[in-house]
Parts: C-alpha cells; sequence; structure tokens
C-alpha cells in the first residue's frame, strides 16, 4: 500500500470502515462496563451516560459549527465516552467525566479536522485534563463491592490505589487473584485484568487491533521491570504489580492502539509500541503522578509522523531492492 | 551568471535573513513575546502589569531608537536599546510592586525578560532602513503594537482567571467549577491557537463577504448601466 503523504495526520487505514471499528471497541467496553456495575453498583452507569452525551453532544456540535453534515454512523463520540470514565474512579463526581470528554472532543479532537484525523487521543487528553484539574478526586478510590450512593459525600471511604503504593516505594497489600479479577481500589476500568486481557485477545482476533502493538508494549515494559525491579520485591512481583495496578494494560488495549493515532506500517506500529512501553516504564518510575500513562500517550502521539515517514522511507528502500531482484532474475533468465 | 546560481543565492540569503536578520527571525519575534502570553496571562490583573511594563519599555525604547538612528552600528544601537529597556523595567517594576504587591512576586522572572522582549530588538533594527527616521511613524507603529499586545493579555486572562480562580480582578465571582488546569502553560497555548483560529476565520469570513458584496454592487452597477442605455437606445 503506497501512502500518499505520511507526513499529514495519520488517517484510519483498514479496509473496514468508521462503523465497524468503533463497533469493535465498543463491545468490549461493554464487557467492561458490566464488571463495574457488579463491583461499583448502577452509578457507574450514570457514569456512563454523562460521558457519551456530552461527548456526543460536543462532537456534533463541533460538526456543525465546522459546517459539515453529522455522520450517524460516526461512533467514535461513543468510544471516548466510553472511555474517559473507564480512566477514572467510580466515585468521580459527574460534572469531571462531563467536561474531560468535552475538552477531549472540543479541543483535541475537532480542532485537527475531526475523525480520522485527530493527532492526538481524545480520551487521554481528557483524562489528562481531569487529571491536572482534579488531580485529588482523580487518585482517589472507593472500595469495589460498595455500592456508591448517587451523589457520594464525604463519608465515603476513599483510598489510594496500590500504583500509588509502588510510587511511594511500598509493596501494595493486594494478592495477585484479587488483583487480577478487579477486587482492589484502583480506576474503575482498568482494574479488572483477566476481563481486559479477553477484551484484547477479542481485538486481535478480530482484526480491530494488530498484534505488535501490545506484544511490543508489554514486553518492553515487562523487560525494563524485570531488569530494573523496585526495592522489595523480586522481578516477578514487580512486573505482575506493576503491570496489574494503574492503567497500563487497560491504555494499551484501547488507547495506545488507537487506529487513528498510531503509525500505518507494522514493524512501525511495533517500533513506536515498544517505545511507548519504554517511556511509561520510566515515567511509572520518576513522574509525579501514579497514573502517567495519557500522558505517556500524548507524548507518544506526536511523534506518529515521524514513525509514518522513516516507515515509508525504509520501505522504499525495501521496495527498490525487491525489484533490483526482479529485474536481476529477468536479465538472468534472458541471458 | 547562471540562473541556478541566482535561485541557489536567492535561497541561501532568505535563509541566512531568516536567522540572522532580528525582523524576520520568528523565533526573535514571536517566540520573546510569546511567553508572556502563554505564562503570565492567568489573571487580569497579570495582564494590565504586563501589558503597563511593555508599554513604557517600547516607549521609552523607541524613542531612543529614532534619537540614535544612524549614529552607531546595529549591536551597539541593540545594547543601547536592551540597557534602556533594563533600566525603565526596574522603574516599572518597582512601579507595579507599589500599585499591586501581591502579584510581581507571581510575574517572577518574566517581569525581567520582558526587558528583552521581541519589539525592543526589531526596533533596533528598524532604523537602520534607508531614508530619514521620523518620530511619528515609529511611535504608530508602537502604538499599535502595544494595543495589540494588551488586548491580546487581556483576552487569553479573562477566561483563564475566571475559570481557574473564580475570580475577576482578584474578586470572586460565582463559577460552576474551578478549573485550575487552565492556568498552567500548556492552556496559554491553546487559548493562544484558538484565538488565532478564530482572527483567521473571521478575517476569511470577512474578506469573503468583501467579495460577495463588491461582486453584487458591480452586478447592481451594470443591471444600472444596461437600464439606462435600454432606456436611451429606446
Amino acid at each position: 500500500m503506497r501512502i500518499e503523504n505520511p507526513a499529514t495526520a495519520p488517517h484510519i487505514h483498514y479496509h473496514e470502515n468508521t462503523k465497524v471499528v468503533m463497533g469493535d471497541a465498543i463491545l468490549p467496553m461493554a464487557a467492561i462496563y458490566a464488571m463495574c456495575f457488579y463491583y461499583y453498583g448502577p452509578r457507574v452507569l450514570l457514569l456512563l451516560v454523562t460521558s457519551v452525551f456530552s461527548s456526543v453532544a460536543a462532537d456534533v456540535l463541533c460538526t456543525l459549527i465546522s459546517g459539515k453534515r453529522v455522520n450517524a454512523r460516526d461512533y467514535s463520540a461513543i468510544v471516548t465516552g466510553m472511555i474517559i470514565p473507564l480512566m477514572m474512579p467510580a466515585s468521580i463526581p459527574f460534572h469531571i467525566a462531563a467536561i474531560a470528554a468535552v475538552f477531549g472532543i472540543t479541543i483535541v479532537k475537532h480542532p485537527f479536522g475531526g475523525v480520522g484525523n485527530n493527532v492526538f487521543n481524545p480520551a487521554a487528553a481528557g483524562v489528562a485534563f481531569a487529571i491536572v484539574c482534579f488531580p485529588v478526586r482523580m487518585f482517589t478510590y472507593p472500595m469495589p463491592l460498595e455500592t456508591l450512593p448517587v451523589f457520594p459525600d464525604e463519608t465515603l471511604l476513599q483510598v489510594s490505589s496500590p500504583a500509588f503504593t509502588l510510587q511511594l516505594g511500598g509493596v501494595p497489600n493486594y494478592d495477585f487473584v484479587d488483583m487480577s479479577l478487579g477486587n482492589f481500589p484502583g480506576p474503575m476500568g482498568a482494574t479488572n485484568i483477566l476481563v481486559i486481557l479477553a477484551c484484547l485477545l477479542y481485538l486481535v482476533l478480530r482484526g480491530a487491533v494488530r498484534w505488535e502493538m501490545p506484544v511490543a508494549y508489554l514486553a518492553v515494559f515487562a523487560a525494563l521491570c524485570w531488569a530494573f525491579p523496585r526495592d522489595n520485591m523480586n522481578a516477578a512481583q514487580n512486573i505482575l504489580y506493576d503491570m496489574m495496578s494503574g492503567t497500563v494494560l487497560f491504555g494499551g488495549a484501547f488507547m495506545l492502539t488507537d487506529p487513528v493515532t498510531t503509525p500505518q506500517r507494522a514493524w512501525a506500529k511495533a517500533a513506536y509500541a515498544a517505545l511507548a512501553g519504554a517511556a511509561v516504564f520510566l515515567f511509572r518510575r520518576y513522574s509525579r503522578y501514579e497514573e502517567e500513562f495519557v500522558f505517556v500517550l500524548l507524548i507518544m502521539n506526536a511523534t506518529v509522523w515521524g514513525f509514518d515517514m522513516v516507515g515509508e522511507r525504509i520501505a522504499g528502500i525495501f521496495r527498490r531492492k525487491k525489484f533490483e531482484t526482479l529485474d536481476d532474475k529477468k536479465v538472468q533468465k534472458k541471458q | 551568471m547562471r540562473l541556478s546560481t541566482i535561485r541557489k543565492y536567492r535561497k541561501n540569503s532568505k535563509v541566512r535573513q531568516g536567522i540572522l536578520s532580528v525582523g524576520r527571525n520568528p523565533i526573535i519575534l514571536l517566540g520573546v513575546s510569546l511567553p508572556f502570553v502563554i505564562a503570565t496571562a492567568t489573571s487580569l490583573r497579570n495582564a494590565a502589569a504586563m501589558s503597563l511594563e511593555y508599554v513604557v519599555i517600547n516607549f521609552v525604547t523607541a524613542v531612543l531608537s529614532v534619537l540614535i538612528a544612524g549614529k552607531a552600528p546595529f549591536w551597539v544601537r541593540a545594547a543601547i536599546n536592551v540597557g534602556a529597556a533594563t533600566v525603565v523595567m526596574m522603574l516599572t517594576r518597582a512601579l507595579i510592586t507599589w500599585m499591586m504587591p501581591d502579584i510581581s512576586n507571581y510575574l517572577g522572572t518574566y517581569i525581567y525578560l520582558m526587558a528583552l522582549n521581541g519589539m525592543v530588538l526589531l526596533q533596533s533594527e528598524e532604523a537602520v532602513r534607508p531614508g530619514p527616521v521620523k518620530l511619528w511613524p515609529v511611535m504608530k507603529g508602537v502604538v499599535i503594537n502595544v494595543a495589540v499586545f494588551a488586548v491580546m493579555m487581556l483576552i487569553v486572562s479573562l477566561p483563564r482567571e475566571y475559570l481557574g480562580n473564580g475570580t475577576l480582578w482578584g474578586r470572586a465571582i460565582p463559577a460552576p467549577v474551578k478549573l485550575s488546569g487552565v492556568q498552567l502553560p500548556f492552556f496559554g497555548f491553546i487559548s493562544v491557537g484558538f484565538l488565532l483560529a478564530f482572527v483567521r476565520f473571521t478575517t476569511k469570513k470577512i474578506q469573503a463577504f468583501g467579495i460577495v458584496d463588491g461582486a453584487r454592487k458591480a452586478a447592481n452597477e451594470r443591471a444600472r448601466y444596461t437600464a439606462i442605455h435600454v432606456e436611451i437606445d429606446e
């Protein structure tokens, strides 16, 4: 496939249309929402409705302002609206989810040309904005299996996540079975480790996500955790705790693999994901916030054009060599 | 001389001028002025203080650059201008500290950096242009520049103060929610970007209206002309 101008914004290049690609993302996230409903109660669904409504309303408004026709089959705003609450605590006030969704759509998605043209992931930008504006609200989590009231008051027990314990240099006191089942405090969608892995498998088998990306991302992250373990724990513990706490897995499954904001060539995708894995590792060790994935993703999104440009040049060299070999064979046959 | 050599010379001279010439280097022109809008335009009081400093420094250096025009090489004029701007900056800082003591600390290093804003250097180079340098045209340019800077500062700082602090000119105004993130520099870049996009959009619309309006007037004129001629023929 020849890319006309790799220096421009990335575009969806699967053979499926936007509806199919976004539908593939919506279905697994619905499964995660089912788990969140089990752990935190109906408030989760209200958060989902608030975020999706805000996201879609902002999207429609921006589309009308820019003089385009509203496409009812474009589910990208719904996907953005679904991802945002999953990266937040279940007790987050509704207005924060709405602000994050509106920020992602109006500031990050539409100024670059809307769906298929956005340089940065809108959901990541929305969550990053919420973290910057409301760090306390974003990093205190309710305990799972406690049904939350619709409007939680100050008496609600809220705790920090294992990612915060790791950041302070401690060892989380949750066993791995509980953690893999999602029975620990954290961003409501990112704690359901087994469900996320199952969703990732589904996306890979459906072809919505290239297997190179999650494999390269998780392999590099795990390799660095193994090579440079934290104090007070061995390499295996470090890998498991670091992968299960925070948004490392969720982000790798649903946000890093966004077809619009990733390079186009398969190996460029793998290199991009590997670099993202290394960056997430470094940010986890040295950054100020315990949830760093969204910031890493925004930085990595800015480098996509570079991966595309280098990827095309290298592909051109291989293509030329292939034609030269074919020419040589033809000459040899004639002789 | 070969045409390719001329083209090469022109291309190289453009690059050279872009890097070395103060008036054409975007980093010096924009990069040295932009941080004030990005970092300090977080409240109306900050914007007013920085605009006041900008006004005083630029007027003084403009007068000075006219007085010393053609009497010294560029590097001497630039040094004199920056030196004078530094002295004026110190005086203005004292004035700002006296008027608004709470914000002079907040402005921090930017209040000192204003002595080296893009306009000060630009004025040093403006004076090197051929022909006599008159005070009025230079002052007219400075007035426009200063007014644009102040308006830009106020426009960017107003939403950032209201949304970020829930205040306007330091007075509490009921706000539905406080977004502390809008006070950070990244939102300054976003604000300036949106402002530029809005200006571009408006300019395009005005131009389009002008073209349509002009075409409509021309069509009316043509129709009137035709009608008159038809009457005459009849």
